[in-house]
């Protein structure tokens, strides 16, 4: 090849690149995809209500116009060191729960209760060897009531908070082991997987049935705190990031998307090994906000 | 203003001056970029094993700056100039055909694979037109992040090609007021600069942050300009080109990058010293093992391809032997049916 020849080449392939970029298909709304955290998760193909039928509010475009959505958090303790900074991460969607629904909350804006998880009172979890056993309800939360049965509280805030997209967060208390007849187990027992799903798409349910048209999921990271590691009867739990992936495995599973934060796993993310600190939260909430503006520019493109 | 031989003036013959400058080819610096190149690839391939792979960038850009710089200085001091069309001409003979047809290729893949939300319109253009790293700056990306493009790695590509534009035509403004010495002091103002501002700007993907990195390169060019270099094959340059390497390995193999996007600064700052050690260690012994060695060489010289096309290969697969295999079928394709053609066309003869 001579040089003339070359550099017509060259300029060619130089156009052509461009051009590539003029196509008018990578829009295609029909093809679009949610991202969320570090995954890709592929719209559905028709929007679905909670039992399956055709959701036509979403079909018709009912509430899905380019108003901006509403935003709201449930979970456990690691939603309620993630608030915050989702509040910051996306002020202009997020929705604070209502002082006068302050039961099922710690004081930082989202529907969270420390030390429960989306089994309520359902199992006993392990996390000391010396207490053997624990009722999730003991753990952490005794006002109200020694109770950890979300089904008092949760149904009525989503009603009245009126929310276009719940954010979930029950990571470290989905993957401790639990006591499902005969001992502790983890997430690769079939059972407690079942029961663990079943758990979250009855929030699931309740949160569409409410008028949720969105759901994220977040993937925690596996507890790095080396207290509990130390003191664990079972290190394989809630420190094993195998526990984290399967969680992770579990979510995707799931009507919605997922927001993956498995990989924040330094200690400088966190406040206590288990809970994020401001840095850790401000990259979460980062992805979390990423995935909210690609649900609203969905819902924008299906008008 | 520089007083320049009017008969060598713009009938300098670039390849006879490298061949008289001690400018040709040195099998060493293949391997230098065997290395880099092996470090970038594990990197994505599985992070796990080299959470630092990342560093691999960091020689590039090290080696890029002193390859330029070594070649610009040397028609600089044939000329007094430096004849920019024909500067630009080589180099987009060089790396826009290939890249081009990667991107084509990828945009074309991701289609036919329906997997439409790894490319967008603005991913296509800021890689044709090399602002990729701005890009992603723009849409508050950070490297390694959530939403990586299957063109996310010509963010490297786009700071490489922003230099190589801007770079040559200061060169020549410096070489035109005060000749080699202007030179030299455009890159030790380079250097100056671009030093703390890496440490201030602290964003990974930011043209400022990452400039300190070719600077360092600039420099040592700048250093070595006129001054031979011994030679040194023995045993001692190779324990001291595998104790280096071992430092970059070992640095890959523990500096995470951080998730907000940071720089490791001195992470970055110790592998582009190991850089320019290899590079002199390359010059000494330019044959020697281990630098040298066949393995590294030949990843070396199909590094470019290798670059360009494992990413996507890497996102669009799952299957690891498919990756491997595919990366390697494609690379080779792209160096001996692209790259190396058109880089190596000749001028049609005159008369």
């Amino acid at each position: 090849m001579n040089v003339r020849d070359a550099r017509l080449v060259c300029v060619a392939l130089f156009v052509a690149a461009a051009v590539t970029g003029l196509l008018p298909f990578w829009d295609d709304p029909a093809d679009e995809s949610v991202l969320l955290g570090q995954t890709r998760v592929a719209a559905a193909e028709e929007p679905q209500g909670p039992d399956g039928s055709i959701d036509e509010t979403a079909e018709t475009g009912e509430g899905t116009d380019s108003e901006v959505l509403r935003v709201g958090t449930a979970g456990d303790s690691s939603m309620m060191f993630m608030n915050a900074a989702i509040a910051d991460a996306i002020p202009q969607n997020w929705v604070s729960v209502p002082e006068a629904l302050a039961i099922w909350t710690s004081g930082t804006g989202g529907l969270d209760r420390n030390g429960c998880g989306a089994f309520g009172d359902d199992l006993d979890f392990f996390y000391n060897p010396e207490l053997g056993p624990l009722p999730m309800r003991n753990n952490h939360a005794p006002e109200p009531e020694l109770t950890c049965d979300w089904t008092k509280w949760l149904p009525d805030a989503f009603a009245e908070m009126d929310l276009d997209v719940l954010v979930v967060s029950f990571g470290p208390s989905s993957m401790w082991g639990y006591d499902v007849g005969a001992g502790p187990v983890d997430l690769g027992d079939p059972t407690l997987v079942e029961r663990l799903r079943s758990a979250h798409q009855a929030i699931a349910l309740e949160a569409t049935a409410a008028g949720v048209k969105e759901l994220i999921w977040v993937a925690y990271p596996p507890v790095i705190n080396t207290d509990i590691q130390q003191r664990s009867p079972h290190p394989q739990y809630a420190t094993n990031p195998d526990q984290a992936d399967r969680y992770f495995a579990l979510l995707s599973s799931l009507d919605g998307g997922v927001v993956d934060v498995r990989d924040i796993l330094d200690e400088q993310y966190y406040v206590d090994g288990t809970h994020f600190g401001e840095l850790g939260a401000a990259i979460a909430a980062e992805r979390i906000a990423d995935a909210v503006d690609e649900i609203q520019r969905a819902s924008g493109e299906s008008e | 203003m520089a007083i320049v031989n009017p008969v060598i003036q713009g009938a300098v013959d670039v390849d006879a001056m490298k061949a008289t400058s001690g400018l040709s080819h040195v099998q060493a610096l293949d391997g230098l970029r065997g290395i880099a190149v092996a470090l970038v690839v594990v990197y994505h391939f599985e992070e796990s094993w080299l959470p630092g792979g990342y560093l691999g960038v960091s020689m590039f850009f090290t080696l890029s700056g002193f390859l330029i710089t070594r070649l610009l200085l040397a028609e600089v001091a044939a000329t007094g100039s430096v004849d920019l069309r024909r500067f630009y001409d080589r180099r987009f003979r060089r790396l826009l055909p290939a890249a081009c047809v990667t991107i084509i290729g990828s945009a074309a893949w991701v289609y036919f694979a329906d997997r439409l939300s790894l490319i967008s319109s603005g991913d296509i253009f800021a890689a044709t037109f090399w602002y990729f790293n701005v890009h992603e700056i723009l849409r508050d990306v950070t490297y390694g992040g959530a939403d990586a493009s299957v063109l996310a790695h010509y963010w490297s590509l786009s700071i490489e090609e922003q230099f190589y534009l801007v770079f040559p035509a200061l060169v020549l403004l410096s070489a035109k007021l005060s000749g080699v010495q202007g030179v030299r002091l455009l890159v030790a103002g380079a250097l100056v600069i671009a030093v703390p501002a890496a440490l201030v700007i602290d964003r990974y993907l930011h043209t400022g942050a990452r400039v300190g990195e070719i600077a360092a390169g600039c420099a040592l060019a700048v250093g070595l300009h006129r001054r031979p270099i011994a030679r040194h094959d023995g045993p001692r340059v190779a324990v001291a080109a595998v104790a280096i390497t071992a430092v970059v390995v070992f640095l890959a193999r523990v500096v995470e990058l951080p998730l907000g996007g940071e720089l490791p600064s001195i992470a970055i700052l110790v592998t582009s010293a190991a850089t320019l050690a290899l590079v002199l260690i390359g010059l000494a012994a330019p044959a020697a093992a281990p630098l040298a060695n066949p393995v590294l060489r030949i990843l070396g010289r199909y590094s470019y391809s290798i670059y360009l096309w494992h990413w996507p290969v890497f996102t669009l697969i799952d299957s690891a032997a498919a990756q491997i295999l595919l990366t390697v079928v494609l690379s080779l394709g792209s160096y001996h049916l692209i790259e190396n053609p058109i880089r190596r066309s000749r001028a049609v003869a005159s008369g």
